[in-house]
């Protein structure tokens, strides 16, 4: 069951399935998962597999291939205009990029959600739910779906809590365990419909991870419910 | 299948040699070369994901214009050229579908012809030049598991629309599709050790 959940993401991913916020997620799982991109690119090979020997191959309209090359001349040219692109990019996401800075997370990762903000990626001030919890959204441009940055005090027990829907966590930072294992930095941890979990912090170090949710969760204990209040993913 | 309008000694050039030149020296022939190879099949590959014509073809020089642009970043030694050229048209047609707000596309029947997977009509100049092992690991899957295959990779479309159309439970959808998967990585070797660092729902980093 749990090899499958990933295994049919990553397989996803690669063969451009997934939604913005879902690839968002690989795509920062697989900036810290030798294993990932390992499994991923054997899927991609496959699609490479495909367009060579199994795409019919339909005609280009006859002044395609002209224009092609006009494209690429003025290509030549426009790698400055690219550039500039991209530094506007950069800056649009510098706020997001600092707060991970400051987080200490590094700077392969940084640059990754850097890029991968290029679509929709606007950050809020960071909000609370509680002194040792702490998060703020990043849009993902899909609706149905909320991502956060959370970042969590070392030694801290979050609240049981079952899920309607399915979550998504990536541990950037720290560490982590509940009923199901330990997780270190870089660890997906997906949990489906109905699955209860308490996790806990360990107590060396903050946590920091992107917490992907598709519904609400829904507390289970009701002494907690108040904490349902602020912890609306 | 011979791309047309290519001289002889550039097409003995393998794909991965041509777009690593490409990148190294911005060597227009050489592009060209890959354009007349890989325009027509990207294209097709982007009328499967149920592009009109027009759309297609823009967007497959789209695709060429990027293939162009970053070919520098391109590393023979971590893919081969089609992988790569096939990650770069997946994420053009990704980002086309979110520019127009279309996250599910309703794709034409005609292209599972399996059929034709026989007697090929796409058996190229180039076959030698696409992964081996993965062409003969294809080969160990059921005409059935290479159609959900491509469904998945062509089309635009989550398990549960395949499973809409196929009128199989989502749940055997997935199933079909990992099985396949399984016995693809299995001939390729990689099944086994794979698995060891994953435990429960996590994908270990």
């Amino acid at each position: 069951m749990s090899i499958e959940r990933s295994q049919d993401l990553l397989f996803e991913y690669a063969a451009g399935m997934l939604d913005d916020a879902r690839r968002f997620m690989i795509d920062a799982h697989l900036q810290m998962s030798e294993q990932g991109r390992a499994s991923v690119r054997v899927c991609e090979e496959i699609g490479g597999y495909l367009l060579v020997r199994d795409c019919d191959v339909v005609s280009m309209q006859p002044s395609a291939r002209e224009r092609m090359m006009e494209m690429i001349d003025h290509a030549l040219h426009h790698d400055a205009a690219l550039a500039a692109e991209e530094a506007q990019t950069k800056k649009q996401c510098a706020q997001t990029v600092e707060m991970l800075k400051m987080l200490g997370l590094s700077g392969e990762l940084v640059d990754h959600l850097e890029e991968s903000c290029r679509h929709a990626c606007h950050t809020k001030k960071w909000s609370g739910w509680n002194a040792k919890i702490r998060y703020f959204d990043v849009d993902t441009g899909c609706a149905r779906s909320r991502m956060r940055l959370v970042r969590i005090d070392a030694g801290a027990e979050l609240p049981t809590h079952s899920h309607r829907g399915e979550e998504m966590t990536l541990l950037l930072k720290g560490t982590m365990r509940d009923e199901y294992g330990s997780y270190g930095p870089g660890d997906l941890i997906i949990r489906y419909d109905g699955e209860i979990h308490t996790p806990v912090i360990g107590k060396d170090e903050d946590c920091v991870c992107l917490a992907l949710t598709y519904r609400p969760l829904k507390m289970r204990c009701v002494f907690r419910r108040v904490i349902n209040i602020f912890h609306r993913f | 299948m011979q791309p047309s309008g290519v001289s002889p000694d550039i097409q003995k050039k393998s794909l991965d040699q041509l777009l690593q030149t490409v990148g190294a020296r911005k060597d227009k022939a050489a592009f060209m070369t890959l354009y007349d190879y890989f325009a027509p099949r990207v294209k097709s590959y982007l009328l499967k994901g149920g592009l009109a014509e027009d759309e297609a073809e823009e967007l497959a020089q789209e695709t060429m214009l990027m293939v162009w642009q970053k070919a520098d970043g391109y590393d023979p030694q971590i893919a081969a050229a089609s992988t790569w050229i096939f990650t770069v048209a997946r994420n053009k047609r990704t980002d086309y579908f979110r520019k127009m707000g279309r996250v599910i596309t309703t794709a034409p029947e005609k292209f599972y012809d399996l059929s034709s997977d026989e007697d090929s009509p796409f058996e190229s100049f180039y076959e030698q030049e696409v992964n081996e092992d993965i062409a003969s690991a294809m080969k160990t899957l059921s005409p059935e598991q290479v159609e959900i295959i491509r469904k998945a990779y062509f089309e635009d479309k989550a398990h549960s629309q395949i499973a809409e159309e196929t009128g199989l439970p989502l749940g055997t959808v997935k199933s079909r599709i990992r099985l396949a998967m399984d016995k693809l990585k299995h001939a390729l070797g990689k099944s086994g050790h794979d698995h060891d660092q994953i435990t429960h729902g996590e994908v270990k980093g």
